[in-house]
């Protein structure tokens, strides 16, 4: 897909319509448009969210120049948000890596010295020399990777490849551990089949949209824009919002509920309460396609062992459930009832029965949303199981306008981490590691010998900064990723095993981050359109890109990284003998022969990329990305994972999987729209041996920690919309920067006053495990209600993951970003 | 792989080429993330940002770049009332000396806004006056 840029214009009738109102387009712009005739443009996915909007990149001379919504693209219509229009300035901050940066001293490595620039041949020498020293003396639970739901498709791929085929480690996990493992966990216990079943249509269908702890407005802004247009253009749609404080998206609320931290479970359970009791229950459906059981309680908080709090805990870690009836399961949530919810909660009974009744009233269609409410939550795989729960209670699902709809935060969170299965547990099409005939499925497609892949997990990402810190794990290489900022407990739990003197430290990003500069060797990284990707966004859409620049020279992309050094073992180096007696033929074979050069993976020649560029193609001899998409999908095809042949992706703005017969799927479990659900079956939620979703009775439990005397403010950290993340790309964009500088602590008035302090005043907001310094807003674009303060994450000059304690949830392990008591004083 | 090499590689290249030890090779390199201390440190933050009442409009940079806000802007956009509709709508823009919204954004020939478009803070924000870049960002628009 190309189009030049006078074609553009002319299917763009806006110019056109402008000149005809008589309304003054800036002059500059038009004649910068008309001068700009050599811009070469072609599509891509957005770099940041979830969302995942196309975009069209003009290049000119090897370079960037402008970035546009694209208009042919179904998710956004043509339509960007700040972040995304800004995409033409993100890879072009000054400070770009160009050379592998060791710390050495006087020649040599040394853990306290200092960056230096060494070749990328001497860089991976001493990966190699430190990966093959640690997996001979201690064994391959002593390496691991710090993943990404922002690497490509095809770099998880490759990632999960080398470390579970080829290091024989599961030690993977990716940062969407931290964001959407707990929808995952969600979905499995309910389905039996990861991702959401609606889609974005679902925003043009529904009636009422009820936002679960979802900042939209912010955070997943085009999505924002269609329900925004959809509210404001029927009458009868209404918005429901709940936060712990009121956020933008309370701006166009019929319905805003300010609810105490943790008590959405409460209301959760009295909503289903509300439909039993009103007798909204849609029986039908809930004879033929559910199943009701009681989930283990009392589960702890995804703490060290040794934590007072996992040492109370009856059945810490448990998610064990066992069958209920339906009147088990009523007389569950009986005791939620409205007087409950809304003392826990703090909710005006009148706002949360008319929510109630929204989603029992059997004409009004109801498209829950949530992300990081809700999943980063001790309790979020229950809170997840809660929301289905209701959507199930009511059949309200998976036809259009019924939709739950789990947003995804990171822009391939659901492509790279979830599908591809880079989690310690997970193999890919929602396979696991310690299931035998999934192990066995997966060293046959990979052309392995039987006992290749190890079937224990390995430590997720909490678990990884622990083991680091213990000195477990002992090298380590982080890619895409900056959890040294963004990560819980900084202090305590993430730099110590950073810096612990046994670990050697790789940290590969385009910029020097705060994750790099904890490193021993930093790997400089070619980013977005200088690769080829491909992302899976929150709607099962796959989708594609070219590469379109080149790199700063010197820089590589994360799949080069992985293929590359995947050379530098023997397979007799890292593999035990009982295993290579299995295939002989492989002892003298590198990695990258037995992973990578195997007949499936480079079986596709160079030539047939379309693009000019493509780097990675030309340093390897075939046309990788290709080889490495069309091994992987093998893995879904008939398996309800079904992705389409790697070109159509090229041609088109993505498709939502599974793409059967050249048709994609809008609406899953549902006859007439899912391939896998047979005439006559209605629904079938086929994830599940018996093809019954699965309603949980779950109660509600505290917060790992509540405010108390001294720390007596709730904290919760988040994103804010001009930055993404920890703002490595978008706060080298003067103009992002420029928007949102600093963060800052939101803060009630009263709260402000009653510590005397005032708007614009410096502050140290701290928790028992750390400081940081930041300055007071109380008129901002969050109002916090009295009690509770927001403080958004992307700042790398106010580390504010540092007073976070690294409680998890016991069965997703997504750490709880959003309830740490901190207390504020003035400077 | 060669071409790959940067220009401290080559030199360690040649280094090595020439027989000596590695330790002739590359300085030590100053670099340093955008926290602008070390990770451990309690940094001071920064002052408020400050936005200005007025402004004349700025330039963009780039072909269908959204303008940025030349003023402090904190109207609010509400189901009832968008805020920022009363300088911009095209009925008032010229009284009020304000930009009128762009064409795009528009679905009559009287420009009413689409709705798609409502919430104008999604791609505009005013810029802090006492703020300018953390780094030097080299991006060209030709």
């Amino acid at each position: 897909m190309s189009i030049s840029r006078r074609e553009f214009l002319k299917a763009n009738a806006a110019v056109a319509a402008a000149t005809a109102v008589g309304v003054t387009l800036p002059v500059r712009i038009v004649e910068a448009a008309e001068q700009k005739d050599n811009i070469k443009w072609d599509k891509a996915p957005c770099r940041f969210c979830g969302v995942g909007c196309s975009v069209l990149v003009g290049t000119n001379n090897g370079k960037v120049v402008a970035t546009q919504g694209d208009p042919e693209s179904p998710v956004n219509k043509g339509l960007n948000c700040i972040k995304g229009y800004f995409l033409s300035k993100i890879m072009y901050g000054k400070d770009r890596l160009t050379t592998p940066l060791l710390r050495m001293t006087d020649g040599k490595y040394d853990k306290e010295g200092e960056f230096t620039p060494i070749s990328w041949d001497s860089a991976f020498d001493i990966m190699a020399e430190k990966w093959k020293h640690t997996l001979n003396t201690k064994g391959p639970t002593a390496v691991g990777m710090f993943g990404s739901g922002q690497w490509t498709v095809w770099e998880g791929y490759a990632a999960s490849k080398l470390h579970k085929a080829g290091f024989l480690t599961n030690n993977l996990d990716p940062n969407a551990r931290h964001c959407m493992a707990s929808a995952v966990a969600g979905f499995m216990r309910t389905f039996g089949i990861d991702e959401p079943m609606g889609c974005y249509d679902d925003l043009e269908a529904a009636d009422h949209f009820v936002l679960w702890g979802a900042n939209m407005a912010e955070m997943h802004p085009i999505l924002w824009a269609r329900l925004s247009d959809r509210r404001l253009s029927s009458p009868t749609s209404r918005v429901h919002v709940l936060s712990t404080f009121e956020n933008r998206s309370f701006d166009l609320a019929d319905n805003p509920m300010v609810f105490r931290p943790q008590s959405d479970l409460v209301i959760l359970n009295y909503i289903a309460n509300y439909i039993i009791e009103n007798d909204a229950v849609n029986k039908d459906f809930v004879n033929k396609h559910t199943k009701f059981v009681l989930g283990a309680t009392d589960i702890g908080y995804g703490l060290r062992p040794e934590h007072p709090l996992e040492q109370k805990a009856a059945n810490p870690g448990s998610g064990k459930s066992t069958p209920i009836s339906f009147d088990e399961y009523a007389k569950f949530v009986s005791t939620y009832t409205l007087e409950y919810a809304s003392e826990m909660s703090g909710v005006e009974p009148e706002k949360l029965e008319i929510m109630a009744k929204a989603y029992a009233d059997p004409s009004i269609k109801v498209m829950s949303l949530w992300t990081m409410g809700i999943n980063q939550h001790t309790r979020g795989v229950w809170a997840n199981n809660m929301l289905y729960n209701i959507h199930l209670l009511t059949g309200k699902i998976a036809t259009p306008g019924n939709s739950p709809f789990s947003l995804t935060g990171q822009p391939s969170a659901c492509g790279t981490a979830r599908e591809v299965g880079t989690f310690s547990h997970r193999l890919p099409a929602d396979m696991v590691v310690t299931n035998p005939k999934h192990r066995a499925i997966t060293e046959k497609l990979w052309q392995l010998p039987e006992g290749t892949i190890p079937p224990k997990p390995g430590y997720h990402a909490v678990q990884q900064s622990r083991m680091l810190k213990d000195g477990k794990l002992n090298c380590y290489w982080t890619m895409c990723t900056n959890n040294v900022q963004a990560g819980p407990n900084i202090n305590e739990e993430i730099l110590p095993g950073f810096r612990n003197p046994e670990n050697f430290i790789v940290v590969s990003d385009p910029y020097p981050t705060v994750s790099a500069m904890a490193a021993d060797l930093i790997l400089p990284t070619a980013m977005w359109v200088e690769k080829e990707g491909a992302y899976g966004n929150a709607e099962r859409r796959t989708h594609m890109w070219h590469q379109q620049v080149k790199a700063p020279e010197g820089a590589m992309s994360d799949l080069w990284q992985l293929v590359e050094f995947s050379k530098r073992f023997k397979v007799s180096e890292v593999w035990p003998a009982e295993l290579i007696a299995k295939k002989p033929e492989y002892a003298d074979k590198t990695l990258y022969d037995v992973l990578f050069a195997n007949g499936v993976v480079d079986k596709f020649p160079s030539s047939e990329c379309k693009a000019e560029l493509n780097d990675e193609a030309e340093a390897f001899g075939f046309y990788v990305q290709k080889g490495l998409f069309e091994e992987y999908a093998q893995f879904g095809r008939g398996h309800a994972h079904d992705l389409a042949d790697f070109d159509t992706y090229h041609e088109n703005r993505g498709a939502r999987w599974p793409v059967v017969n050249g048709k994609e799927t809008l609406r899953r479990f549902v006859e007439g729209s899912d391939p896998y659900v047979k005439a006559g079956e209605g629904f079938n939620f086929y994830g599940k041996p018996d093809g019954k979703a699965v309603i949980f009775a779950l109660p509600y439990e505290p917060a790992a920690e509540e405010p108390n005397e001294e720390f007596d403010l709730w904290l919760s950290t988040g994103r804010v919309l001009e930055h993404w993340h920890t703002g490595s790309m978008t706060a080298r964009v003067p103009e992002l920067y420029r928007a949102y500088p600093d963060a800052q602590i939101f803060l009630h008035p009263e709260d402000a006053k009653a510590r005397g302090l005032k708007r614009g005043d410096e502050v140290i907001v701290a928790s028992p495990r750390g400081e940081v310094k930041t300055r007071v807003e109380t008129k901002g674009r969050n109002k916090p209600p009295r009690g509770v303060a927001f403080m958004p994450f992307f700042d790398a000059r106010q580390l504010v993951n540092k007073l976070l304690l690294d409680a998890t949830d016991p069965l997703s392990k997504e750490t709880d970003f959003k309830k740490c008591p901190v207390k504020v004083m003035k400077v | 792989m060669k071409k790959l090499f940067t220009a401290a590689a080559l030199i360690m290249a040649l280094a090595a080429c020439s027989g000596q030890q590695t330790n002739t090779q590359a300085d030590p390199v100053n670099v340093s993330s955008l926290g602008q201390s070390a990770i451990t440190d309690i940094r001071a933050a920064d002052a408020m940002p400050i936005y200005p009442k007025r402004g004349a409009s700025i330039e963009r940079d780039f072909v269908h770049q959204p303008p940025m806000i030349p003023h402090k802007a904190d109207y609010k956009i509400t189901m009832k009332r968008n805020g920022c509709m009363s300088c911009h709508s095209w009925d008032k823009a010229k009284k009020r000396k304000a930009t009128p919204i762009d064409i795009s954004h528009v679905k009559d020939d009287k420009g009413s806004l689409n709705n798609q478009y409502y919430s104008c803070t999604q791609c505009h924000a005013p810029m802090a006056e006492n703020k300018l870049q953390l780094v030097e960002n080299t991006f060209s628009n030709k």
